[in-house]
């Protein structure tokens, strides 16, 4: 059962593959056009009239195709939901009696590091329309953060300090937030992302998904950690 | 042909190696694992199809100059989330499985599935 004997099927998926990745590759080096695409130089182009968000990946995923980050965010959520769920049905295997790492360069090193990556997730959520960043890095740099911070202190001691449940109920006030964003900017695109309003709503998209990226990073690490087994 | 071009030959090849191994792998951790040489090659893929030496990063563009195509690293970001979302589910449906089969062969899984049915049934 252990080694599987090469059959005439494995060798059939084999060759299959190899085909497939062959005309692949072929019709690649046919075609041979890169460059910017024909949507990709309309959005180079569109994003002249948008002076205050100058980061044109910000504006594909925040602006003009926002349907896809929302939807997206759905995806995310129903995952986090999942296990949640099952977090909340299935009781930890002894975690209350596991202790911390007991390591002093790991728990002296994380209260050292973590407010640095902590500000700095903000700082991305923050500028993603200015420059390189984004609601998402921002929000797994966050969540990560944490992590690190639940390898020092102990898994159960940082969700209490972070007050995990009532996090849980304010990710889908963002995912609701996201959508009021959303609805608006499809109904007067100009107002929400162009004028005196713009940059805040523009945050607001931002912030709402970093928060979004950010609970859910934490709660899928925290299942995890909680669940392992003899790490 | 360009650099752009050969290397993402390089990440469809790196995909074939992950399909094979979802199709020929019976232990399902190594399974989610070609599922995520997959992904990371998709997301290679779509880095590299669009690259050219030169192109600026597209921040704050001005006409005239050649920036990079935005529209895939959109996709990509959207992708990555994604990726970890449905590999943290699948992991979770794992656990579920070995704490009910106490295995990760998938065709021993099978098995006792069908076994199970089976006893239900008569």
């Amino acid at each position: 059962m252990g080694k599987y004997s090469v059959s005439l099927k494995t060798l059939y998926v084999i060759f299959l593959v190899i085909m497939f990745g062959a005309f692949t590759i072929g019709a690649l080096l046919i075609v041979d056009d890169t460059g910017v695409s024909r949507l990709g130089a309309i959005y180079l182009e569109r994003s002249q009239k948008f002076p205050n968000i100058s980061n044109v990946v910000f504006g594909v995923y925040g602006m003009y195709r926002f349907y896809d980050t929302l939807f997206e965010l759905l995806i995310f959520s129903t995952a986090v939901l999942g296990i949640t769920v099952f977090s909340d049905l299935e009781p930890s295997p002894g975690s209350a009696s596991r202790r911390p790492v007991e390591s002093h360069v790991v728990s002296a090193s994380a209260s050292f590091l973590y407010p640095i990556i902590a500000v700095f997730g903000i700082y991305l959520a923050f500028s993603a329309h200015l420059g390189p960043g984004g609601g998402f890095a921002g929000g797994v740099i966050s969540g990560t953060g944490i992590l690190l911070l639940a390898l020092a202190k102990g898994a159960e001691e940082t969700a209490r300090n972070f007050r995990e449940d009532s996090m849980k109920q304010l990710e889908y006030v963002v995912l609701f937030l996201a959508l009021l964003v959303a609805i608006l900017g499809a109904l007067y695109p100009t107002e929400v992302y162009r004028d005196a309003l713009g940059t805040g709503v523009i945050t607001l998209v931002n912030i709402s998904i970093a928060m979004k990226v950010f609970i859910g990073t934490w709660a899928i690490l925290h299942f995890f950690v909680k669940h392992r087994g003899e790490v | 042909m360009s650099t752009g071009v050969l290397a993402s030959a390089i990440s469809i090849i790196i995909v074939c190696i992950g399909v094979l191994g979802l199709i020929l792998k019976r232990n399902l951790l190594l399974k989610l694992l070609s599922l995520n040489i997959v992904n990371t090659a998709t997301i290679l893929f779509f880095v590299l199809v669009v690259y050219s030496p030169g192109d600026r990063a597209p921040i704050d563009p001005s006409p005239g100059v050649q920036y990079a195509d935005p529209l895939p690293q959109a996709l990509v970001l959207t992708s990555i989330v994604i990726n970890f979302g449905v590999l943290a589910l699948s992991l979770l449906f794992t656990m579920v499985l070995v704490k009910r089969y106490h295995t990760l062969d998938l065709i021993k899984i099978e098995d006792f599935v069908r076994r199970e049915f089976e006893e239900e049934k008569s």
